[in-house]
């Protein structure tokens, strides 16, 4: 039981710890969010993330 | 004064151990033992009957490992390795001293999670994803890598089936695997704190403070990240619009041969430097549908293992079902067959473990645990802290000689044939243990896992010399393993005896 724990909450933490930070990046999320294009950094840092809105 | 099989075998054992140390030529460390096994062989030392038992025993032990390696494989043809490497480096926020901190984390939880050799074989390929992408120079590289084998192997000490070795004698001494945990949790952990913080001291200067971001999106159902090149790019918030000035796009699309501005008059010590010279985009795709799949799969493998071992059912049966599931499950959806798993199986390391077994099995033969009974059941049964000191070190000894599993099984022996009280047998046994997965690490050969560590930075073209890891390892293990045994004799002591 003690060591069942243990490997669970280590489950649960190298979860935590290895999925995205960003939670629209989510593995389990089935929308995807992503950002809204700035048209005034094309190929920039924005460039490179595509957004929708979060509500449909 | 010793007959011509004690003579014969001490000069084998020896010349395998020289070899072993000295590897004219960089020879694989198979080969002296599988030499001197066949040398031992032709003798009569070790009969059939004794090589058929070795070959029962590891292969039980080979079908495990391949079955996780099989398991890794996999995960690196998916992408699990790249989207691990993206989020951690993503999640230190351009930190190398946090990212540092969050690999120790990986891999202590890996161990935990998996054992010892499933962590080495996934960490391993997480980390190297990291310190190539990130461009890390081999100074730099060397820190990641090397603490995060190292806590990956140590921390197959807290709970006993993190390591094949831990279970060899457990129901002999009288311990289940929950009596186990909470006697060894508690002093394994402070051993292992300890060497993280050692090898953190040890690397300070060489860990870069700052390494680039990671930029993430999912685009048409797959995952594409890219290197952001400006290791202060603020984070982008979760909402729509950033809050932070943007960087200028040409930091993003600079030449390869043009340096960074903010980097070529950098004032500090030279380690400190970075070495991104190359701002590359690099766009990777992951299926995160087949991803899913796969990580639901193991996830599930892992739990009909305790399923499976308390209804009687064989880990190896387990291991080589779940390796077939993923296998086949890989074929189906990439169209990638078995063949490159044949290829990248590390089988030198199998021969390795069998041969050394066969050479330790010789020593067995001709009186080593006759000796080292005769000799050290005083000393041992004299007292909980003689116990626990003796029984660690004799098998730190034994296994960076001759590799922990065979050492395990003479260690086990030997304080089996002492005639020691329960109480004294348990604790002496969970210090040999200590002595075999985090004693052993001093040198390369103490585990299978440092094998195949060191395979995994070979197949990927980072050489590291046996003289570069033994000059961390002295500083660090020792202390590591010190304070475990001895805590290991106050807390078993204080709440158990």
């Amino acid at each position: 039981m003690l060591m069942g724990s243990l490997i669970i909450i280590s489950g649960c933490i190298l979860y935590l710890l290895l999925k995205p930070p960003v939670p629209q990046y989510s593995l389990f999320k089935k929308e995807e969010v992503i950002y809204a294009k700035d048209s005034s950094l094309d190929g920039g840092v924005a460039g490179c993330l595509t957004s929708q809105p979060n509500t449909r | 004064m010793f007959d011509f099989a004690t003579q014969y075998t001490l000069i084998v054992f020896f010349l395998m151990v020289l070899f072993l140390i000295w590897r004219p030529r960089g020879i694989n460390e198979s080969i002296p033992p599988t030499i001197s096994a066949i040398l031992i062989f032709l003798a009569g030392i070790v009969p059939l009957t004794d090589v058929t038992k070795i070959l029962g025993i590891v292969s039980g032990a080979s079908i495990t490992i391949l079955s996780t390696i099989v398991m890794s494989i996999v995960l690196g043809s998916i992408g699990f390795f790249r989207w691990a490497a993206f989020n951690l480096v993503n999640r230190a926020n351009g930190s190398g001293i946090l990212l540092y901190w969050y690999i120790i984390l990986l891999c202590f939880l890996m161990t935990l999670f998996f054992n010892n050799d499933g962590s080495i074989l996934i960490t391993t390929p997480i980390i190297i994803e990291i310190v190539k992408f990130l461009r890390l120079r081999p100074h730099q590289q060397f820190p990641y890598l090397l603490s995060g084998a190292l806590i990956a192997t140590a921390s197959s000490a807290p709970i006993a089936v993190s390591n094949l070795a831990n279970l060899i004698a457990l129901k002999i001494v009288g311990l289940d695997l929950n009596s186990y945990v909470a006697m060894m949790f508690v002093p394994s952990m402070l051993g292992i704190t300890v060497i993280a913080l050692l090898l953190y001291y040890y690397f300070r200067r060489d860990i870069p403070s700052r390494i680039p971001t990671v930029l993430v999106s999912y685009v048409q159902g797959k995952l594409s990240v890219s290197l952001s090149s400006i290791p202060n790019i603020p984070h982008i918030p979760n909402h729509l619009e950033p809050t932070h000035p943007v960087p200028h796009i040409d930091h993003l699309r600079r030449p390869k041969h043009v340096r960074h501005p903010r980097y070529e008059n950098h004032i500090g010590h030279p380690r400190h430097q970075h070495s991104i010279e190359n701002m590359v985009d690099e766009p990777v795709e992951i299926d995160m549908s087949m991803f899913k799949v796969c990580i639901v799969l193991i996830v599930l493998i892992r739990a009909s293992l305790f399923i499976g071992a308390s209804f009687g059912i064989p880990i190896e049966l387990i291991g080589i079902f779940g390796a077939l599931l993923l296998i086949l499950y890989r074929w189906y959806k990439k169209r990638i067959g078995p063949l490159d798993i044949i290829r990248k199986t590390p089988w030198h390391i199998i021969l390795f473990a069998f041969s050394i077994y066969v050479v330790v099995y010789a020593l067995h033969n001709i009186g080593l645990t006759a000796l080292l009974v005769e000799h050290l059941r005083d000393p041992i049964s004299a007292n909980y802290l003689n116990a626990s000191l003796i029984s660690g070190g004799l098998l730190t000894v034994m296994s960076n000689l001759f590799n922990n599993l065979p050492s395990v099984m003479i260690g086990t022996f030997t304080l089996t044939e002492m005639g020691l009280n329960t109480s004294t047998l348990q604790i002496a046994y969970l210090a040999s243990i200590i002595g075999s997965d985090i004693g052993a690490l001093l040198t390369p050969i103490g585990t299978l896992a440092s094998l195949i560590w060191m395979f995994l930075l070979r197949e990927n073209n980072i050489r590291v010399r046996w003289v570069d890891y033994l000059k961390v390892t002295i500083m660090v293990i020792p202390i590591g393993l010190f304070i475990s045994l001895l805590s290991l004799y106050v807390w078993v002591d204080a709440l158990f005896f």
